[in-house]
């Protein structure tokens, strides 16, 4: 569904992105683990156009979409809930997620996908007409991944969807994700400092040290791991 | 709602229409004062547009203005005694006139916003700044528009009724698209940048949409203006101008149109307070000094609302506003 081929990212001189290449399966979740500076984020931002590429190619669902301008990508389907949760503050909860259905015209679709999202985040529906920058860490997160929901995407890429959130609602929100993943058959592409919760929920992980791939295997895999365990998981 | 608004506007329209006929009747300074209002309501609320809710910083308002004043002016003079006694009245002349002196703005704005928008905050205001005083540069050499002579010989044609039919507009348009659908992508722009172009916003053609229309409307203002004054001079649209709109923008609540329109009357009266404040006698010699450096008063005004409310007099817009999906 989704591929990078010897991707290369530079911020001015300074190198991001030394060549990765991952492959995302359709109805997969697949994890980028790694720490902070590894280029997790910069990945996503490149796949979604908001950085752009030096070398390297971007497929998805079969298109090359390297380089293609930010809107552009999110027309063919693929969705990002950017870090740090950046919801629309100033707007209600329901404005947030009508802004992620900015790009479609199906009133009927909207709707239905809404109500959607408002079953499996029966916060967000309390919250409905609140400002979104009223809502907690957590309550912002599930709007971010509702928001991204909306443009009903074919393959929803997460950017650290744990941080700085309080842990009790991190596994709430794991959990959704895993639902989503299941009753949607959407593919995800999560990025996730906590290598631990990701590797857990995800099929298949890549981990990702200073800008190239040093690993990659099922997650099952990767958690038996001895170099992963060490670096990652705490022992 | 959609509806709704449209018949306010309208009513209004009407109401103007109506007050336009005792205007006649009020003394000319009052007139002057009513008319200035008018037009920095224009002003503003179109500023509003970039500075509050797209969350950009034009510092140049006062360049788009000049741009239309002139346009607006080379029309009229051009065209408008020619014809004022054949197929178009003068009324008409004038009105096409002002659309064009906005339309010659939105270009103008459209070439300065296509290049610059690319850039953010700071930067846009030196680009804007730059903008205003290349254009006034222009104009004082500009020959047959009067270079520094400046350029006047144009009828008074800016009377209550358009003055404030143009105010109504401007904000009917301003409050509709923000109100929209489609507008909610000059708040998201605002909001977050990054986050708004992952939604699949085109940021950028938000950001021209909202420079191009704010620059047309202060092309209308500076027509306007021009057949009002009968008069016009490149360093009436100088930096300082353009200060005034940003301070009434600020003043106002970024993102606030009501306020700004508050803002916007007031500091239009402000000066005109002060000034009588300054004559009378029986004042402290010092309070009349205060009231005479109103530049003084104006940075006090700007300090202490930057500590006390630095989301503008009447606030940003964080009450609730209806969510069209109900």
């Amino acid at each position: 569904m989704l591929e990078i081929k010897d991707l290369v990212v530079n911020y001015g001189s300074i190198g991001a992105l030394h060549g990765i290449s991952l492959k995302v399966e359709k109805g997969s979740i697949v994890t980028l683990v790694g720490a902070n500076g590894a280029g997790k984020t910069t990945t996503l931002r490149t796949i979604s156009g908001i950085v752009p590429a030096k070398s390297g190619t971007i497929t998805f669902a079969g298109e090359e979409i390297t380089n293609l301008p930010p809107h552009r990508i999110v027309g063919r389907g693929l969705a990002q809930s950017p870090e740090g949760r950046m919801v629309f503050s100033n707007l209600t909860v329901m404005e947030n997620l009508l802004m992620g259905a900015y790009l479609r015209n199906d009133k009927e679709g909207i709707a239905k996908d809404l109500t959607y999202i408002f079953a499996i985040f029966p916060r967000l529906k309390e919250r409905e007409l609140q400002t979104a920058g009223t809502l907690s860490g957590g309550e912002q997160q599930m709007l971010a991944i509702g928001r991204a929901l909306m443009s009903k995407p074919q393959c929803l890429m997460l950017d650290e969807p744990s941080l700085g959130i309080a842990p009790l609602l991190v596994k709430t929100i794991f959990e959704k994700i895993v639902e989503i993943n299941r009753e949607l058959g959407l593919t995800i592409l999560l990025v996730e400092q906590n290598a631990n919760l990701a590797l857990e929920v995800s099929h298949y992980g890549y981990v990702l040290e200073t800008g190239r791939i040093i690993l990659e295997d099922k997650s099952a895999a990767l958690r038996e791991n001895e170099e992963v365990r060490a670096a990652y998981l705490g022992g | 709602m959609f509806e709704r608004s449209k018949i306010l506007l309208v009513a209004t329209l009407l109401t103007f229409a109506g007050l336009s006929h005792f205007a006649g009747g009020i003394s000319p300074y009052y007139f002057d004062i009513l008319i200035g209002i008018g037009i920095n309501i224009i002003l503003a609320v179109g500023l509003n547009l970039v500075n509050g809710y797209t969350g950009q910083f034009s510092l140049g308002h006062a360049g788009f203005m000049a741009v239309g004043a002139y346009a607006s002016s080379w029309l009229t003079l051009k065209y408008g005694y020619s014809m004022g006694s054949g197929t178009l009245n003068t009324t008409t002349v004038f009105v096409l006139a002002l659309l064009g002196g906005g339309l010659g703005a939105a270009l103008a704005g459209l070439i300065v916003g296509v290049p610059s928008l690319r850039l953010k905050g700071d930067y846009l205001a030196i680009v804007t700044l730059g903008v205003n005083e290349i254009s006034k540069g222009v104009l004082q050499k500009a020959e047959p528009l009067g270079a520094q002579r400046g350029l006047g010989g144009m009828e008074q044609h800016t009377n209550f009724f358009w003055t404030f039919a143009f105010a109504a507009i401007t904000i009917y348009v301003v409050l509709n698209l923000v109100g929209s659908t489609y507008g909610r992508g000059f708040l998201a722009v605002r909001d977050d940048e990054i986050a708004a172009e992952a939604m699949g916003i085109n940021t950028t053609k938000y950001k021209v949409l909202a420079f191009v229309l704010a620059a047309f409307f202060a092309g209308i203002a500076g027509g306007l203006y021009a057949h009002f004054k009968q008069f016009i001079h490149p360093e009436g649209f100088n930096f300082l101008r353009s200060v005034d709109i940003v301070v009434m923008v600020i003043l106002g609540g970024m993102g606030n149109t009501a306020g700004v329109v508050v803002a916007a009357t007031l500091l239009t009266i402000l000066p005109e307070f002060l000034r009588a404040v300054s004559r009378y006698e029986w004042l402290p010699e010092w309070l009349r000094h205060v009231a005479e450096n109103r530049m003084i008063l104006y940075s006090l005004l700007l300090i202490v609302l930057m500590l006390t409310r630095p989301q503008g007099l009447f606030g940003n817009f964080t009450g609730k506003r209806n969510s069209k999906l109900q």
